[in-house]
């Protein structure tokens, strides 16, 4: 099928480009009459001023795919992860420990989205201390979007270090675009109950807006369950409310401001220790400011400050072996982390009792089929193991109860300037410079308190070489406390075959910082409150555990090159883009970031090639029609260990997928109709890989009685194959997900 | 001696000369009388009498040669608005053909006396055309103006703008003109601008290009002064159009005795910000193209 689309697609696209191309419009302005007996032109300032305007998509230097808030109505989803369903080459996935959804571009892991950059308006939601971006805890309501740009390939130059395999670029709505009240409430089958309030007002020069929404879900089901049970422990319940406020002074200054409180509850699967689910309690709360100037229509700068704080209460009961606690044990770990987990098993904790000495012991375990390195000191440590328990081993298989915790918090201030100039014609320039300061506080990973603090220095040179040749150069330099320095540049060559047609060739690399567990862990799990035990002890220490210095990883490189095409035309009213690209990824870090993990490098390859195309077509002013289609190799590099580590990168990925949308809006109502088709998903696990097909439909009735315009909706989701995405539990007992909504706006 | 006594000098020394040269060619004698002599007005008083083989002579309202150039002339052009209102003091014979140019429709409303006049906004029409030419011919449009009663006085009813496919918003309608302009981009692809300088005024526009622009809604209209500080698109009729049409109107009048009603300049062009267009993803036709498209649209 996906042939099909792409034959199809490519023929269309040369019918049009030969059309278009005769359509080559006058770009010079015609001096038009100098009205200066009414209105001069002179009178009237320069709104839409060379560096306020958007650049022409073709001639972005960069594959670009565009959200706008008429999409986010149309496709009527709950949550912001799914409207990325719709982005080519864009998979999601949801987190196995975390219950969090997970995007990935190409591939990337299931379960923790680190290789992508989200931005609200500007601001990055990407964590510091364990690299992820939680969507639940983002305090915006799909209905205060105004777009959503998604930069597809490595944007590093741009937005500095972790925008690794693409950028989300969310913008907000002006609260002068959504004047009024607006409510709505959704039920769906799911557990789905969100409410949504949102106020927008004028006040002198400012407009202003106060939005709440509280949204709860039950999630999957469960891997056995039928007939709409719920067997899985994967709800969520958060809320949140902010406020925006856009100000405009005189002198073409203008001042942005942002605040944010967001609280939410979700629940986490139980493992084996845990006596009661690790459930997670956040706390959000962010400030921002962004004072802006249009000092001339070619010249403008602005700087931005914000303040974000997050809070995440993850505690819960558990039941181990006392002798897990002991804290020689925990000291041998460190000394010989092999022996260590083989320390309190009987054959080992009776010879050393008998008085074995180390190459007996080593010869015991040469016996047992594996190598086993015993020191002296490693001995003296099982000497006092044994010891601890008062001569009686049977002590060793004590089991103790106790609380832990995994407590975090995340704080980020940053602050950064950016000046935008038009120099003339031809030379345009972007320049900035940003410092930032991440500080984690928890003891069970950092013993404490850690900070890091990055300085970023960016630029862009756009020279339009001719009407016809466009080149850009950026790149960004970045200083790092955690990391080494690293430099991110990004080349781009555009030409345009007509003034909304053009070819790209963009060369780009960028770095994903290893973040602060992965680099410079203090990873401990205290258990306190311990009942009564051989040991004597009220607090213990889990003996896996890891330390600072045990690591030095290099960022994750990515170095990408793609060659596009996009092109507008006016009839009919299509748009098409073409991505052919080839990414080389080098220091990614496969091995899963768990206690146990304890040697982890960044050493590991991926080379993905393949092409991405979207059509965008307005039939009628009444109709459109979306289309992303992504034909994606994915090839693991290295041993066969290694690869085995790296599949785990590609669960997400399917090899060829079409995702076609198509929207009608009539008088007072409308209809939204999509098909979701992945084939060869998960294909590196299984041998053929996986299909996935779904459909949804969304429907909309609305009216208008004096001021006010209620409305109803109603989305359906069918899935045609109910299997599992990525992990087993993570089905649901229904093929049919659907939810009503009932809005008033006034 | 200062600038303005040098110009009345000048113009006395000038007028006996110029009744002389009146009297021995006996040629058509055109009068424009404005508030105001600026280069343009100059330029269209030169180029109208070179179109109709005649003489032209500019004066200010407050001339005191106007009386005798009055008694003179074959035609009064009068030029701007503030020429209309000030009539009353001039000394104008009842059988005088009186024709108004650089006004707009809302100018001449009362003004029962002229002969003739030639608007110098585009008709709504025409941007509507070209609205439709750009956005695609069934795209629903939107336009913004104060009340019904004020849209009657500046073009039509909202009735008429209807039958074109343009939804009219009233900003009395709603607590601000922004709840209006919101509504208004929710609901149509683009806002057509009226020719009403109060409401696209200098202090207006800013707010509201930049909130049709935020939502990818592009201004058409409502005259060109407006491309400069970002509307996408619009017809208009340069110095060169005016005079045209204010030739033929005069040729007209004088052959016939029969005055072309006042109205819309047939003759225009179009102009395009392409910067917004680009940024847009518009893809616009030619300016040249648009206007054979648009004047065979306007053919009967």
């Amino acid at each position: 099928m996906a042939v099909l689309v792409w034959t199809l697609m490519v023929i269309s696209l040369f019918c049009i480009a030969d059309k278009a191309m005769a359509n080559n419009l006058e770009e010079e302005l015609i001096p038009g009459l100098a009205e200066s007996y009414r209105l001069d032109d002179e009178d009237l300032p320069v709104v839409l001023t060379a560096t306020r305007l958007r650049q022409p998509r073709a001639e972005v230097p960069a594959s670009v795919t565009v959200i706008d808030a008429e999409q986010i109505e149309a496709w009527n989803v709950t949550t912001l992860p799914e409207l990325m369903r719709f982005v080519p080459g864009m998979f999601i996935g949801h987190g196995d420990d975390e219950n969090n959804a997970s995007l990935a571009y190409h591939s990337s892991s299931p379960s923790v989205m680190r290789r992508l950059q989200v931005l609200v308006d500007g601001r990055s939601v990407f964590r510091a201390g364990i690299a992820s971006v939680v969507w639940d805890d983002i305090p915006i309501a799909l209905e205060d979007i105004q777009r959503i740009e998604v930069t597809r390939g490595p944007s590093s130059a741009t937005y500095g270090s972790n925008s690794f395999q693409g950028v989300i670029n969310i913008i907000s709505k002006h609260p002068g675009d959504t004047l009024g009240v607006r409510l709505r409430y959704r039920n769906g089958n799911q557990g789905e109950d969100d409410s949504f309030a949102s106020y927008s007002w004028q006040q002198g020069r400012s407009a202003n807006r106060l939005t709440v929404q509280i949204n709860a879900s039950d999630g999957f089901d469960g891997a056995g369950a039928e007939n709409g049970a719920d067997e899985l422990r994967d709800s969520k319940r958060h809320g949140f409310i902010n406020f925006d406020q856009q100000r405009n002074f005189d002198g073409a200054w203008q001042l942005h401001t942002q605040a944010a409180y967001k609280s939410g509850h979700t629940d986490i699967r139980k493992s084996d220790y845990d006596q009661v689910a690790p459930d997670q309690d956040t706390r959000q709360g962010m400030l921002m400011a962004k004072l802006s100037r249009d000092f001339n229509a070619n010249h403008s700068a602005s700087l931005r400050a914000y303040w974000q704080h997050d809070r995440r209460t993850q505690e819960t009961f558990v039941r181990v072996p006392t002798a897990l606690l002991d804290p020689a044990l925990y000291d041998l770990y460190r000394d010989n982390p092999q022996l260590a987990s083989q320390g309190v098993s009987v054959p080992v904790v009776s010879a050393v009792a008998s008085g074995a000495s180390a190459e007996q012991l080593e010869a015991l375990a040469a016996s047992a089929g594996y190598a086993l390195d015993v020191s002296e000191s490693d001995l003296a440590y099982l000497q006092e193991i044994v010891a601890n328990t008062g001569g009686d081993l049977s002590n060793l298989s004590q089991q103790v109860n106790g609380y832990t915790d995994s407590n975090i918090t995340d704080e980020r201030f940053d602050i950064e300037f950016q000046d935008t100039r038009r120099w003339n014609r031809s030379l345009r320039t972007v320049l900035g410079v940003s410092m930032r300061r991440d500080q984690v506080t928890s003891e069970t990973y950092f013993g404490g308190k850690v900070n890091n603090d990055t300085y970023r220095f960016f630029g862009n040179l756009e020279w339009r070489q001719s009407d016809r040749l466009i080149v850009n150069m950026g790149g960004t330099y970045e200083r790092e406390d955690a990391n080494k320095d690293a430099f991110s540049p990004r080349v781009g060559l555009n030409l345009l075959l007509a003034p909304q047609q053009g070819i790209r060739l963009i060369h780009s690399e960028a770095v994903r910082s290893p973040d602060l567990l992965e680099q410079n862990p203090n990873y401990n799990v205290i258990i306190s409150g311990l009942d009564d035990n051989y040991l004597g002890i009220s607090e213990g220490t889990f003996f896996i555990h890891q330390w600072p210095e045990s690591r030095d990883l290099d960022h994750e490189r990515i170095i990408s090159t793609e060659l596009g095409y996009y092109g507008r035309f006016s009839g009919p009213d299509i748009e098409v883009d073409l991505k052919l690209f080839q990414e080389h990824m080098t220091h990614l870090i496969a091995d899963s970031i768990q206690l146990r993990s304890l040697a982890i490098g960044s050493d590991s390859q991926i080379d993905i090639d393949g092409a991405e195309l979207q059509v965008n077509w307005r039939i009628r002013p009444t109709d459109w029609i979306w289309l992303s289609s992504a034909y994606i190799n994915v090839e693991l590099k290295g041993e066969e260990g290694e690869r085995r580590q790296q599949r785990v990168d590609t669960r997400l990925s399917a090899q060829d997928s079409v995702v076609a949308s198509w929207h009608h809006k009539a008088h007072n109502w409308s209809l939204t109709a999509s098909h979701f088709w992945y084939d060869a998903y998960n294909s590196k696990y299984s041998r053929h890989g996986n299909r996935y097909r779904r459909y949804e439909i969304s429907m909309k009735v609305f009216d208008r009685v004096g001021r006010f315009n209620p409305w109803l909706g109603f989305h359906l989701q069918h899935l045609v194959d109910d299997g599992s995405l990525v992990y087993v539990n993570q089905q649901y007992s229904t093929t049919n997900l659907y939810n009503v909504q009932v809005g008033l706006n006034f | 001696m200062d600038a303005w006594s040098f110009r009345q000098w000048l113009r006395l020394l000038a007028l006996p000369l110029l009744i002389g040269l009146s009297g021995t060619a006996n040629a058509l004698e055109l009068l424009f009388i404005t508030h105001k002599i600026v280069g343009l007005v100059s330029e269209l008083a030169e180029k109208t009498a070179t179109g109709s083989d005649a003489r032209s002579t500019v004066l200010l309202l407050t001339d005191p040669a106007i009386n005798t150039a009055v008694a003179s002339a074959d035609v009064v052009v009068l030029v701007g608005p503030v020429a209309i209102q000030q009539v009353a003091s001039l000394p104008l014979p009842d059988d005088m053909p009186v024709v108004a140019a650089l006004i707009t429709r809302e100018d001449s409303i009362n003004a029962n006396y002229l002969s003739s006049a030639l608007y110098l906004e585009p008709p709504l029409m025409r941007q509507v055309a070209l609205a439709h030419e750009i956005m695609g011919r069934k795209v629903p449009l939107g336009l913004l103006a104060s009340s019904p009663e004020r849209l009657q006085t500046l073009c039509c009813s909202p009735q008429a703008l209807r039958e074109h496919g343009v939804s009219a918003y009233f900003i009395n309608d709603y607590p601000s003109m922004n709840r209006a302009l919101v509504d208004l981009l929710q609901d149509n692809q683009a806002l057509v601008g009226i020719y009403d300088p109060e409401l696209f005024s200098a202090a207006n526009i800013k707010n509201i290009l930049i909130t049709a622009y935020r939502q990818n809604r592009p201004l058409i209209g409502p005259s060109s002064a407006y491309i400069r500080a970002g509307a996408l698109a619009t017809t208009y009729s340069d110095i060169d159009d005016i005079v045209r049409r204010l030739v033929e109107i005069i040729q007209q009048g004088l052959r016939s005795g029969h005055w072309p009603e006042p109205g819309y300049n047939p003759y225009f062009n179009v102009r395009y910000n392409g910067q917004v267009a680009r940024s847009l993803n518009l893809v616009l036709p030619d300016e040249q193209e648009m206007v054979s498209r648009l004047r065979d649209r306007e053919q009967p």
